[in-house]
């Protein structure tokens, strides 16, 4: 079968008033593969939105293509295969979770004898079934949010794009979310999440884009994304300022705190650290290595 | 603006219509029965053969533009 | 097809929520307190009236509806972005449009003919017996409110709410006088540019005012049957045609 998700130079020039442009997308190509679970990163107005919009059909690229499993995303029933969540999702708010769910069912073609099976698989994936009568209007945003993810698993898609789908949840709700994204993709569901949830996005994506401006900056398993370098953290006792100037020339970041010191350096600079510190006679309190978080490699790209 | 621009359209179109009723209200029997007054079946028909002439163009531009699509694409 | 009713059903509670409802109410009361008033008239100026001002208020509660329904369906679900989840479905565009349609012209229908009920109920109270062609005319009314109704689906595929709103009720404006008005107008207009556009102008819009069969009604007028079956052919085929064009419009539209 054809990738869920594949973009090829795609962009997206919108018309301002007057006679501005803005550009939202910039030359994207991203492949996503079956069965993993992609996070979409990108600081605001960075196109993420306007990506997956293509990709459901609600706005047309200016320039290059999106398909979705091979088809191309103008095909109404290629959506057959597509669960979509977006982000603050706004229902009509007379109406119950169970009435929501059923329409969307029948809109997927689910024939009638089979909907009301289907919309109690969804209620109960999400924990809703108390709230499956309590209208719409009246429940909170993390219950709506709950029912959101419901709408979007009717049908059983094989393909779900989640547009911050941990929105307004609390811890319990976010973590109930997250199992539920893990047990979804055991059972073979490609998940296209676009979330500010950076580790969330860390401990459950497969695979990671980060794009910035409309255009991809890193792409890969989010141990590829992060920077590979492992930097030496050492904790020594206070010193003087003008005796510590000595060790810029080897590139170390220093840290003065009220009762000891940080020194942060690569690890092949690690011995001569060592040595100018012995020289400076300042006693060694801790040795650490130090990782860089998906957070930190997120706001070293975006930046 | 779009606010100013739907007053400005209103204003407008309001000028235009305004004597209509003063027409409508004294000479409602110039105007007599509608299914009475040939203008009006005349009318309808006319618009059932445009509305027919333009749903048959557009069927024909369509099928055109599908022929010509498969036939580009082909050559290409 | 399927989720055209879907979609259909969903407007129709959609709609039947709206506030616009309660202008339905006081037509009705006002109608109901303002028949009681006429009794200083004789009995057959009596009914006339009665029956004159039935009508009118049906039509005129039909226009309002469906101006008040329709032009504000589409956008009101693309600005609460209520749309987003119904569009990601299988579903092409035009069963979204014409399901909205669909939806809002079976509401304006049932506010017809809940009127029409009440109304031929006051009617029997008044004449003593139920005037059947009052259900012809309640049915042409109906067309007519899917007509207007089709017209403001397709200008609020493209304009926002108030626009398309202002827009169909100059339609409904120059539609209804368009034959006994506008021709004299255009006639009378001394600019070529001018008449020309005015004549483009007066051929596309819709000729509303052959399907108030009020005076026929009040003066118990009989309508031949060839004109009742060319009106409301008429009447399907435009609004068919002003929803296919509400489609194709949609369908380019990005949301």
């Amino acid at each position: 079968m054809a990738v869920p998700i594949l973009t090829d130079n795609l962009s997206k020039t919108y018309k301002l008033p007057g006679k501005q442009t803005r550009k939202a997308l910039d030359g994207l190509s991203i492949e996503v593969p079956e069965g993993v679970i992609f996070g979409f990163l990108g600081p605001n107005g960075a196109g993420k939105t306007t990506t997956i919009k293509i990709l459901l059909d609600f706005i047309r690229p200016t320039s290059g293509t999106a398909s979705l499993f091979g088809q191309s995303t103008d095909n109404p029933a290629v959506r057959r295969l597509v669960g979509y969540l977006p982000e603050q999702p706004y229902f009509h708010k007379f109406l119950k979770p169970t009435e929501l769910l059923s329409l969307h069912a029948s809109l997927c073609g689910i024939p009638s004898r089979a909907v009301k099976s289907a919309v109690t698989t969804a209620l109960e994936r999400v924990a809703m079934t108390h709230y499956a009568d309590t209208p719409i209007g009246k429940l909170s945003k993390g219950l709506t949010q709950r029912v959101g993810i419901a709408q979007a698993l009717v049908g059983n898609p094989k393909l779900l794009i989640l547009d911050e789908p941990t929105s307004g949840l609390d811890p319990i709700g976010r973590r109930h979310v997250r199992d539920l994204l893990i047990e979804l993709k055991r059972e073979g569901h490609t998940i296209f999440l676009s979330s500010h949830l950076l580790s969330e996005v860390e401990n459950l994506c497969d695979i990671v884009a980060v794009i910035k401006n409309g255009s991809l900056v890193a792409f890969g398993p989010p141990e590829q994304i992060r920077n590979a370098t492992t930097y030496i953290r050492v904790y020594t006792q206070t010193a003087e300022i003008d005796c510590l100037e000595r060790l810029r020339f080897l590139g170390v970041q220093i840290e003065q705190q009220t009762d000891r010191m940080i020194f942060r350096v690569e690890p092949e600079k690690a011995y001569e650290l060592f040595r100018a510190l012995e020289q400076l006679g300042l006693q060694l309190l801790r040795v650490e290595t130090e990782r860089e978080s998906l957070e930190e490699a997120f706001l070293r790209l975006a930046a | 603006m779009g606010r100013r621009i739907v007053l400005f359209i209103s204003t407008y179109l309001s000028a235009i219509a305004a004597p209509c009723w003063a027409h409508h209200a004294h000479d409602p029997e110039e105007l007599g029965h509608h299914w009475e007054i040939a203008a009006y079946h005349n009318e309808i028909r006319f618009q059932m053969a445009a509305i027919a002439t333009v749903f048959a163009a557009y069927l024909i531009v369509v099928r055109l533009a599908k022929t010509l699509r498969k036939w580009f694409s082909y050559k290409c | 097809m399927k989720s055209v009713w879907v979609i259909a059903r969903l407007s129709i509670l959609e709609n039947s929520r709206k506030q616009v409802f309660h202008v339905l109410c006081l037509i009705m009361l006002a109608v109901i307190a303002g028949s009681t008033l006429l009794s200083i008239f004789t009995e057959g100026v009596k009914i006339k009236m009665l029956k004159d001002l039935c009508m009118t208020c049906i039509l005129f509660a039909g226009a309002v509806l469906s101006i008040g329904l329709a032009s504000t369906g589409i956008p009101n679900d693309i600005d609460s972005r209520v749309v987003y989840p119904i569009l990601a479905r299988p579903i092409a565009r035009w069963h979204y449009v014409f399901g909205k349609f669909l939806g809002t012209a079976a509401t304006v229908a049932l506010a017809i003919a809940a009127l029409s009920v009440v109304f031929c109920a006051l009617i029997y109270c008044h004449q003593g017996h139920i005037d059947s062609f009052l259900a012809t005319a309640a049915l042409f009314a109906m067309l007519e409110a899917a007509v207007i109704s089709a017209v403001a689906i397709t200008l609020s595929t493209f304009t926002s709410t108030a626009v398309a709103a202002l827009l169909s009720f100059m339609v409904y404006l120059f539609g209804t006088i368009k034959i006994g008005y506008l021709s004299k107008v255009l006639e009378k207009s001394p600019n070529s540019i001018a008449k020309t556009c005015g004549t483009v102008l007066y051929h596309v819009l819709p000729n509303l005012e052959c399907f108030n069969l009020k005076a026929a009604l009040v003066h118990g007028n009989s309508v031949p049957i060839s004109y009742l079956l060319l009106v409301f052919s008429y009447g399907v085929c435009y609004t068919a045609f002003a929803v296919g064009a509400a489609a194709l419009i949609f369908r380019g539209r990005e949301v």
